[in-house]
C-alpha cells in the first residue's frame, strides 16, 4: 500500500482547469502533474476518490524512482485526453495489446528501464503501458531459442539434471 | 544459481506480468513467424526453473492446440496441451487437409471447453476437397465456439462453393466469423457477430446477392469489424431499401481488385454508420489504366456516414504498408475514428502520373473543409509537382493551420503558399495556416523563406512558427536572426528520427481476419 501524507497547501500551486496532484518518487523527488494526466491510472484516480471523501490535500508517495516516474507522466500526457480501450474499466478487455507508433518509439530504452517501467505502470494500474511494455519485453525474445533468450535477459539454466531431461521439457511442439 | 536468478529483474516482475509478456511472445511467434504458439510456451518453460513455474502456473498459456499437416506427434504434444490446459477454454488450429475423423474424435471428448476453431487449409491443398473435409473434422458439437476461421482456398473449384453444415449446425454464438471461399452457407444462421471477414470469393457470379448481404448485416446489429478481402456482394440491392444502421462498428476495410473497385461506395451506401467508425479502403492499382481511379472510393451521399462530420487532420505517404503489402495512403482522420484509401503497390513505385489523380480524387471525396492539419510525406511521387499543383492541393484546404511537409522539394511548395492578393478574392492559400513545419527537406532556400513570411505577414496572414530541419545544406546563426524577424518562433532541429504519424488505433491495426496472416 502506497503511503499518503498530508501536505500543507503551499507545497501544491494553485488550481486550473485541471486540479493538481503532487506524486513524491522513492528518491523523494516532488513532482506536481495535473490530475487529468494521471486519470489513465487507476490507482491514482482511486487514490483521488479517496482525498475527496476526507477533503483533504494529500502527495501520494510511490515506490519508483523519479526517472521512472517521469517517463510514465510523459506517456499519460501523450496520451491525455485520448481513448484507450484497455484503459476503459467498462470495455471488454482487448484480445491482445494493439502496436502503437509512438509506444515503440517511447519504449526504445534499455532492458532494466523497461522493466522498471512496466511494473511501475501495473504499480498505477495503467493497463495501456503494461500491455505495450510486454509487448516490447516480448519482441527481445521472440521467434529466440532457449538458450538465446537466457543470454538477452542474463538468466542462468538453473534446472537440476533430472528436471533438464523429464520427458515433457522434450516437447517442443 | 535459481537464488542468482531470482534476483533478476525480469524475475521479480509480478507473476501474471511475465505470464502475460509470456503469452504475448507466444501469440507473436504465431502471427509473424508461423510457430505454433503451445511450442512456444514450452521453450520460455525451458529458460529457467521460475519461467517453468510460472508456464505451468498459468494454464491458458497451453490452450492453444496445432494439429499441422503430416505431425502424427502432434497429437501427443497436443494431449499433454490439453492436460496442462486444465479447464482453460481452448483455441485449436488445424492446418492439414487429413485426418479429418480422427481430428474430430480427438477434440469431442473437449468439445465443451472449445471458443476458437481455425481450419487453415495450406495453399497447396486448394483443392475441390475442401468442404467434405470440413464435414467430416467440423463434425463434433461445440456449443461453447465463439471465433471460426476457415481459411480454406479452392482454386480448383468451379462449382458453386457452400458452406457444408458444421458441428451440427449450431454455432448460432458464433461472435467472430472468417470465411474464405465459400460465399453461402445455408443452414448456418449467425445474429450474434461482431466481427466479420469475408475474404476470397474469387467466383464473381456466384456471389451472394447485395440484398443478401444486407441481410446478413441487418441481422447482425452488433458487429463491430467487417472486413471485405477480395470478396463481398454483387451490386443489385434496391436503392429504396432503408439504410442499415450498424451503432457499434469500429471499423470496416475493403481489400478490393481492379474489377469490383465500385464495391465500397456501394456497401457503404446502404449503411448508417457512428462516428468512431474507421472505414478503409484499399486498392489495386495498374497504373497504366487511369479509369481505374474511378469511381470514387466512397459514395457521395455521406449524409449517413458520421466519421466524415469531424475529420480535421490529413496524412499523405507513400511509405506505408497497408494489411501487410507496400501502399501508398491518403488518410484522413478525426481524434477517434478516420477514412483512408490506400494502393496496393505490389513491386510498383509510387510515382508516375496516377498519384495525383488518386489524390485529387481523395480530396473530392471527403469533406476538406475542416482539415486543420496536415503531413505530407511523398516526396519520391511529388517530386515534380509544380507550383500550380500544389496550389492546386492547397487550395482545397482552406482551415489548414499547420503544414508539416517531410523530406519533399521545398521550393515549389513555399512558392505554392504565397499570397496573390487579398484574401477577400481568395489570394491567399490557406489563409489559417500558422505553423509550418519543414522536415529534412531538399534544395530548402532561407531566401524563399523569407520571402513567404514577408509576403504573408504583409496581407496579415503571418506564419507564426515555423520549425526547420534541412536536408541538404544548413541554417547559420545570422540566418536564424533573419528568419525570426518573419516568424513569431523559429525552431532550427537536427534529427534523424522518423516523424510519428499519430493516427487513431483502428486506423493502422490489421482487422480481424488479417490478424493471422503468414501461419499457414
Amino acid at each position: 500500500m502506497p503511503t499518503i501524507v498530508s501536505v500543507d497547501d503551499s507545497t501544491v500551486p494553485g488550481e486550473g482547469s485541471s486540479r493538481l496532484l503532487l506524486l513524491v518518487s522513492s528518491d523523494n523527488k516532488h513532482i506536481v502533474v495535473e490530475e487529468d494526466i494521471m486519470s489513465r491510472s487507476r490507482f491514482i484516480s482511486k487514490q483521488v476518490e479517496g482525498f475527496e471523501a476526507t477533503s483533504q490535500r494529500h502527495a501520494i508517495l510511490l515506490p519508483f524512482s523519479s526517472f521512472v516516474l517521469n517517463k510514465v507522466i510523459e506517456y499519460c500526457s501523450h496520451y491525455r485526453g485520448y481513448y484507450l480501450l484497455e484503459d476503459d474499466p467498462d470495455a471488454a478487455p482487448p484480445g491482445r495489446s494493439p502496436v502503437r507508433e509512438w509506444d515503440q518509439e517511447f519504449l526504445d530504452v534499455d532492458r532494466n528501464m523497461l522493466l522498471r517501467i512496466i511494473k511501475a505502470a501495473h504499480y498505477l494500474e495503467i493497463k495501456s503501458l503494461v500491455g505495450s511494455c510486454a509487448r516490447a519485453i516480448a519482441d527481445m525474445i521472440r521467434g529466440k531459442t532457449t538458450e538465446e533468450m537466457r543470454e538477452i535477459l542474463g538468466v542462468e539454466n538453473d534446472f537440476t539434471p533430472e528436471e533438464e531431461h523429464s520427458p515433457s521439457s522434450k516437447c517442443t511442439g | 544459481m535459481r537464488s542468482q536468478n531470482s534476483l533478476l529483474s525480469i524475475n521479480r516482475l509480478p507473476l501474471e506480468i511475465l505470464a502475460h509478456i509470456f503469452d504475448i511472445a507466444r501469440m507473436s511467434e504465431w502471427e509473424t513467424l508461423g510457430d505454433p504458439p503451445s511450442g512456444s510456451i514450452v521453450r520460455l518453460s525451458l529458460v529457467c526453473h521460475h519461467w517453468r513455474q510460472v508456464a505451468l502456473a498459468f494454464p491458458a498459456l497451453w490452450s492453444t492446440i496445432h494439429l499441422r499437416d503430416g505431425a502424427i506427434y502432434d497429437f501427443q504434444f497436443a494431449a499433454l496441451c490439453l492436460e496442462r490446459s486444465k479447464h482453460a477454454a481452448l483455441s485449436v488450429v488445424i492446418t492439414t487437409l487429413f485426418r479429418g475423423v480422427q481430428i474430430a474424435n480427438f477434440f469431442a471428448p473437449h468439445a465443451y471447453r472449445i471458443q476458437e476453431i481455425s481450419v487453415l487449409v495450406p495453399f497447396k491443398y486448394s483443392c475441390t476437397k475442401v468442404p467434405a473435409y470440413l464435414s467430416s473434422t467440423c463434425s463434433f458439437p461445440a456449443p461453447k465456439l465463439r471465433t471460426l476461421r476457415l481459411c480454406t482456398a479452392m482454386w480448383g473449384s468451379f462449382d458453386c462453393p457452400v458452406l457444408p453444415a458444421l458441428f451440427g449446425g449450431s454455432i448460432h454464438e458464433v461472435t467472430h466469423l472468417q470465411i474464405e471461399s465459400f460465399s453461402s452457407w445455408p443452414g448456418h444462421t449467425f445474429g450474434r457477430l461482431t466481427h466479420l471477414a469475408l475474404g476470397s470469393q474469387s467466383q464473381y457470379e456466384k456471389r451472394s446477392s447485395m440484398e443478401e448481404f444486407l441481410d446478413l448485416l441487418e441481422a447482425n446489429p452488433r458487429l463491430e469489424e467487417l472486413l471485405l478481402d477480395d470478396a463481398g456482394p454483387g451490386f443489385d440491392a434496391r436503392d429504396s431499401r432503408p439504410r442499415i444502421n450498424l451503432p457499434q462498428m469500429r471499423l470496416i476495410c475493403f481489400i478490393t481488385s481492379s474489377s469490383e473497385r465500385a464495391l465500397p461506395a456501394r456497401v457503404l451506401s446502404h449503411l448508417t454508420l457512428p462516428e468512431e467508425c474507421s472505414i478503409r479502403v484499399n486498392r489495386d492499382m495498374n497504373p497504366s489504366r487511369f479509369d481505374e481511379l474511378l469511381p470514387s472510393p466512397f459514395p457521395s451521399d455521406l449524409s449517413s456516414l458520421a466519421p466524415f462530420r469531424s475529420l480535421d487532420k490529413l496524412a499523405l505517404r507513400e511509405d506505408t504498408v497497408e494489411f501487410g503489402e507496400a501502399a501508398m495512403r491518403f488518410s484522413a482522420t478525426s481524434r477517434r475514428s478516420g477514412v483512408s484509401t490506400s494502393y496496393r503497390l505490389r513491386g510498383l513505385e509510387p510515382w508516375g502520373p496516377w498519384p495525383e489523380g488518386a489524390l485529387l480524387l481523395f480530396l473530392k471525396a471527403i469533406p476538406c473543409a475542416g482539415i486543420r492539419r496536415v503531413k505530407l510525406a511523398m516526396a519520391d511521387t511529388f517530386k515534380t509537382f509544380s507550383e500550380d499543383e500544389w496550389r492546386n492541393i492547397f487550395d482545397r484546404l482552406p482551415a489548414l493551420e499547420e503544414l508539416t511537409v517531410l523530406e519533399h522539394h521545398a521550393p515549389a511548395i513555399l512558392a505554392a503558399l504565397h499570397c496573390r492578393g487579398s484574401s477577400d478574392e481568395g489570394g491567399v492559400p490557406c489563409p489559417h495556416l500558422s505553423s509550418l513545419q519543414l522536415l529534412r527537406t531538399k534544395d530548402l532556400d532561407v531566401e524563399e523563406l523569407l520571402r513567404l513570411g514577408r509576403a504573408r505577414a504583409s496581407c496579415q496572414h503571418r506564419l507564426k512558427h515555423l520549425m526547420v530541419s534541412p536536408g541538404t545544406g544548413k541554417i547559420s546563426c545570422s540566418d536564424h536572426e533573419r528568419l525570426r524577424s518573419c516568424f513569431d518562433s523559429v525552431e532550427v532541429v537536427v534529427t534523424e528520427d522518423e516523424p510519428i504519424f499519430e493516427e487513431p488505433e483502428e486506423m493502422m491495426r490489421l482487422p480481424f481476419g488479417k490478424d493471422i496472416s503468414g501461419q499457414y
